[in-house]
């Protein structure tokens, strides 16, 4: 059971180790997902828009882990 | 046909991730060995080992069934979080925001645990041989992950295998030379370019599940993976930066 335990936090820990990093991304995602689903955007400013939104979401996870409380 | 471009990263990305999981799960497993002699560590690890081949024989096929580009879109997006996660942690350690992983001190606390344990001959052998199944098994699982998903696509699974395969067979190497933690491999810098190399990957395969083709086709891993490495290494100066003027 403990094992089990473990396992489970392992891979919960595997995704969500920052929550607001995972939560940010998955935004991104759907934004890109959402842009494609109704047409939103031309297909070619898709991958642009996911590659600077995904830099985005680590820029801000950097920036919130690089205080005192890390 | 599989191009260059993209096996090559697969390969790398499989190679790097397993060798920084492999090495801590090899700490544990030698401080059983060292605690409790190779008996408790060898069946420990075996029984983890089986474990896992177990979860690959049955996770492997059902991957196969799914529809490529739904399989490319979650796996995209797990890659992506899962990447993104080490490239955080490895520009922040880099940084000195936070502190680096020390093998050597994770094997002193594992080694005077299992000590502690040791007063009944029969439950210290039974926690040792736990204690490296557990480990296996955990760091194992982060290994099957990224074996399943950086070779998700077809044709991938081998070249992503063999990463993983030729980095126990490195770490194992390296391990029994040294018998002792394996404190000099460079965990942080590897977490750092494998946080890169998911996050490409993950980006790349999160358009493909979209539907949406990069240009360049797979040429564009090698460029997504350098460009994120690029503003991991910038991020990372910005931050010692930052904590050398705030010092």
């Amino acid at each position: 059971m403990e094992i089990l335990k473990a396992l489970g936090a392992t891979i919960t820990k595997m995704f969500v180790a920052d929550f607001w990093l995972a939560a940010t991304a998955l935004i991104v995602v759907a934004a890109c997902a959402a842009a494609v689903h109704f047409n939103l955007l031309s297909g070619a400013f898709v991958p642009p828009l996911l590659g600077a939104g995904v830099l985005a979401a680590l820029v801000v996870g950097v920036v919130r882990g690089w205080g005192p409380r890390g | 046909m599989i191009s260059f471009a993209t096996a090559a990263p697969v390969v790398g990305a499989s190679f790097i991730a397993s060798t920084v999981e492999i090495v801590e799960a090899f700490t544990i497993v030698l401080a059983v060995s060292v605690v409790r002699g190779l008996r408790p560590a060898i069946l420990g690890t075996a029984a983890a080992l089986a474990v896992l081949a177990l979860a690959v024989a049955i996770f492997g096929p059902l991957l196969a069934s799914v529809p490529i580009h739904g399989l490319q879109l979650v796996v995209g997006i797990l890659l992506l979080i899962f990447g993104l996660g080490w490239l955080r942690k490895a520009v922040l350690r880099a940084g000195g925001a936070l502190a680096l992983h020390d093998e050597t001190a994770e094997f002193a606390k594992e080694t005077a645990l299992l000590r502690r344990q040791s007063a009944d001959e029969k439950a210290a052998d039974w926690l040792a041989g736990t204690a490296a199944f557990k480990a296996v098994l955990l760091e194992g699982t982060e290994v099957v992950f990224i074996v399943l998903a950086v070779g998700a696509k077809p044709g991938l699974l081998l070249p992503s295998a063999i990463g993983a395969a030729a980095a126990c067979v490195l770490v194992l190497i390296a391990g029994v030379m040294a018998h002792a933690p394996l404190s000099k491999v460079p965990e942080n810098t590897l977490k750092f370019i494998v946080g890169g190399l998911l996050t490409g990957f993950g980006v790349f395969w999160v358009c493909e599940g979209l539907g949406v083709p990069w240009p360049g086709g797979d040429w564009a891993i090698p460029g997504l993976v350098a460009f994120y490495m690029a503003a991991g290494a910038g991020l990372s100066v910005m931050v010692r930066g930052r904590r050398t003027k705030a010092a």
